[in-house]
């Protein structure tokens, strides 16, 4: 193991096996539940279940919480995966295709709280699209029905796969030049299928793997979000980890030990989700096989008929996501200018500035440690990125498997070593602090900030190194004056995505904060529970704009630097 | 009397394939040219004398520079000036920036006269007045005249050359060919030139060695 690895395993895997274990911990304890006293009679090792699982598994609900964390799990990256193949297979050729991926991308800048808080406006009883309807069909009253927080979690399924059907689809955007797609379309269509049928069966089989880690991610993610949970998840009972949370935070011990095991059982979801991903995976490999091995199509009717709704459905679905979240953020803007806005008026009966004074007087401190969180965290992220991307490439030998490291954050629940990593911080007493939320915010940038920059460093021409070299530059003016300034643009992008991803996080300003921190983003979740529209459409617009700013300067700010160097864009 | 750069029972391998094995002397003021189909390890060849080895080659024999081995020297410090098939301008630095990269400092050198010395060496090669200008925009035959001249102030004791003419189209070919070899000739260093083109070898006007 190189000492980069190593290092990697120190700042990053280490604190997330700590965090984990001392998550997990307090669950095996010998803390009975009721009075705190010592409990002599539980033994572990004599098989017997420790007091918190009997309690968790006799919490009202718990099943259904768990059920609804996996489905979420599963059926977010099955409809984020299956939306962004099909309007790939579909929009091959068209430049609507091209022009939809670009507008998708600023979506991936949204933070997800944001994101839900726009789609229950939009949806919600009184909600934009209920209005419109009525406009329509000529109610006066709001519908009887629950979209938002229903038991079924339709809501919140909906609400994670518009903010993650952008994120796969960048991800296959970027690894689809490596597939060859034309070429396979084009050979599968001298045999005979059609473009969209083609694409699915010749391109889509080679794409899959890799896009594979990243669909992982949005599996653990979408079966253990809490901010999106709390916003659209149902509320009786709530998903398992937006319960966690909530006995995480409470006072007594015996909740801690509560929330301890239902961090083992959200694990254990996480893991189960995963799990049944991977047997969808072999039945999905199988089925391609029964299908490839059935030809290619003779009877043209049926075919033409399948591949036409293949190629609307394809051609639907992600313009559609577009168009929700573009109308929800329509909808967070009318809310935050709103005094008053009867039923079923599309637009506010009576207009205001109220909210906007009112949200302006409070935001300075969020404001301050949010963007302080974001630089700390993302600062030391490009620096550490920086000097093992470094040493590898000086050693000369191969990469090791860093990988595996990186991606552990995403692939544990964030609930899960959070909280484990906050219950180290008070074993230590290290008190709430900026320094503290920053570092829990550095495990979810370090793998971003990572993979981008090294992709800067396979992409850039070795031979500019050897030139500075043979013109007598040492290593480091090798580094400063040649790797430096010619990867800009990809430093840049790694710090934008970055402090986009920081200025987002929810849980870990939360929870490391101990609600002492508080930041844009859990001001604007904290609201969550308030019922004021024009308040939640403030503050959700808030908290979107600093990272809609980065994301805007990551486009931006290399055209500007290098307006005189042509070479560089 | 400087004897240029020598190589002394010079073999390379791939693991138990041997790629070459030559001993040669270019004086200073000769270019001395390496021939050979892709494969016969003749880019393997420069980066052994520049000191950029990779670690799948194992090398046999000595490199001399002016009588010094230079087997063990690092590659910033050998002062062997390097020509690749593009002129490789830095894209982040304007025309004079680039030929300051490798410009030797002399000691009690004001920027001023640092700057002098650069419009004079855009001067001769026909460039003056292009120092601010940003390299992307000069033309190909531009791009390799300033390439050329960068190499020439880092003022290397010798000069490699990979192939140096074989992207640019035929017209400027022959007339970067006749410019690159006047100018190496006229700074009087030893230059070692790969190529698998014998037009490039004849104009080189030196021994040719086919691998």
């Amino acid at each position: 193991m190189s000492w980069s690895t190593r290092l990697l395993f120190l700042v990053l895997g280490a604190p997330l096996l700590i965090g984990s274990v001392l998550a997990l911990a307090p669950a095996f304890s010998q803390y009975t539940l009721s009075d705190g006293s010592l409990n002599d009679s539980f033994n572990l090792f004599a098989g017997q279940i420790p007091p918190a699982f009997i309690a968790l598994f006799s919490t009202p609900g718990i099943a259904t919480s768990a059920i609804t964390s996996l489905l979420a799990g599963l059926l977010t990256p099955a409809l984020s995966l299956v939306s962004v193949f099909l309007f790939l297979a579909a929009s091959q050729r068209g430049r609507a295709g091209k022009l939809i991926a670009q507008l998708s991308a600023p979506v991936l800048a949204i933070p997800h709280a944001a994101a839900a808080f726009a789609l229950a406006l939009l949806l919600s009883p009184t909600g934009i699209a209920s209005r419109i309807i009525a406009s329509v069909a000529g109610w006066q009253l709001p519908p009887d029905f629950l979209f938002i927080n229903h038991p079924n979690s339709a809501a919140l399924v909906l609400g994670l796969a518009l903010k993650e059907a952008p994120f796969v689809l960048l991800v296959a955007l970027a690894a689809l030049p490596s597939t060859d797609a034309p070429r396979r379309v084009a050979l599968a269509r001298t045999l005979g299928y059609r473009p969209t049928a083609a694409w699915l069966l010749t391109v889509a089989p080679a794409l899959y793997p890799l896009i594979r880690l990243p669909l992982f991610a949005v599996i653990v993610f979408a079966s253990s979000t809490v901010d999106v949970g709390l916003i659209l998840g149902p509320s009786l009972p709530p998903t398992l980890s937006v319960r966690l949370v909530e006995w995480f935070v409470a006072p007594e011990i015996e909740q801690r030990q509560l929330a301890s095991a239902a961090a083992l059982l959200q694990l254990f979801i996480s893991l189960l989700a995963l799990g049944i991903w991977l047997i969808f995976e072999r039945l999905i490999a199988r089925a391609y096989a029964a299908i490839a091995a059935r030809g290619a199509p003779r009877a043209a009717s049926t075919d033409m008929r399948f591949e036409a709704v293949l190629t609307a459905v394809g051609n639907i679905l992600i313009p559609t996501s577009l168009v929700l979240v573009l109308m929800g953020i329509t909808a967070l803007c009318f809310a935050s200018v709103s005094a008053q806005w009867r039923y079923p008026a599309i637009l506010p009966t009576a207009w205001s500035l109220q909210h906007w004074s009112a949200a302006l007087s409070t935001w300075q401190t969020p404001l301050f440690n949010a963007i302080t969180i974001a630089l700390l965290s993302v600062t030391a992220a490009i620096a550490l990125s920086l000097i093992m991307l470094e040493a590898q490439t000086r050693s000369k030998a191969g990469t090791t498997r860093l990988s595996t490291f990186l991606y552990l954050p995403l692939l544990i629940p964030q609930v899960v070593f959070v909280s484990g990593i906050a219950v180290f911080a008070e074993r230590t007493q290290l008190s709430p602090s900026l320094l503290l939320v920053a570092g829990g915010h550095f495990f979810f940038v370090m793998p971003y900030v990572y993979l981008t920059l090294q992709s800067g460093y396979a992409r850039l021409d070795s031979r500019w190194l050897l030139l500075a070299k043979t013109l007598g530059a040492s290593t480091a003016g090798c580094f400063w004056r040649v790797r430096i300034p010619l990867m800009s643009t990809q430093l840049i992008t790694a710090a934008m995505l970055g402090l986009t991803i920081s200025l987002s996080l929810y849980l870990p300003t939360q929870i490391l904060g101990a609600g002492r921190v508080p930041t844009i983003t859990t001001e604007a979740i904290a609201l969550v529970s308030s019922g004021s529209r024009g308040t939640i459409g403030t503050w959700a617009l808030l908290q979107s704009a600093l990272p809609t700013l980065c994301f805007m300067l990551a486009l931006l700010a290399p055209r500007l630097i290098w307006s005189n160097r042509k070479g560089m864009l | 009397m400087d004897t240029g750069l020598e190589l002394q029972n010079v073999s390379l391998s791939v693991g138990s394939r041997q790629l070459l094995s030559l001993s040669c002397s270019v004086a200073p003021g000769e270019v001395i040219t390496v021939m050979g189909a892709s494969g016969t390890g003749k880019s393997t060849l420069l980066a052994f004398i520049a000191g950029f080895l990779g670690d799948a080659f194992t090398a046999e024999g000595r490199v001399l520079l002016a009588g010094k081995e230079l087997n063990a020297v690092p590659a910033e410090k050998r002062r062997i000036g390097l020509l690749f098939q593009d002129a490789l301008l830095f894209p982040h630095l304007s025309v004079a920036a680039n030929l300051k990269f490798g410009l030797g400092r002399k000691v009690g050198e004001s920027p001023r006269e640092r700057d002098l010395r650069v419009e004079l060496a855009l001067d001769s090669i026909g460039l003056a007045g292009f120092g601010d200008r940003d390299p992307a925009s000069l033309s190909g035959g531009q791009q390799s005249r300033v390439a050329l001249m960068r190499l020439l102030l880092s003022e290397p004791k010798a000069i490699l050359l990979d192939e140096p003419f074989s992207n640019l189209d035929m017209q400027l070919r022959e007339e970067i060919r006749t410019f690159t070899f006047d100018t190496l000739r006229a700074a009087n260093v030893p230059a070692f030139l790969v190529t698998h083109d014998l037009a490039d070898a004849q104009a080189a006007g030196g021994k040719i060695i086919a691998l």
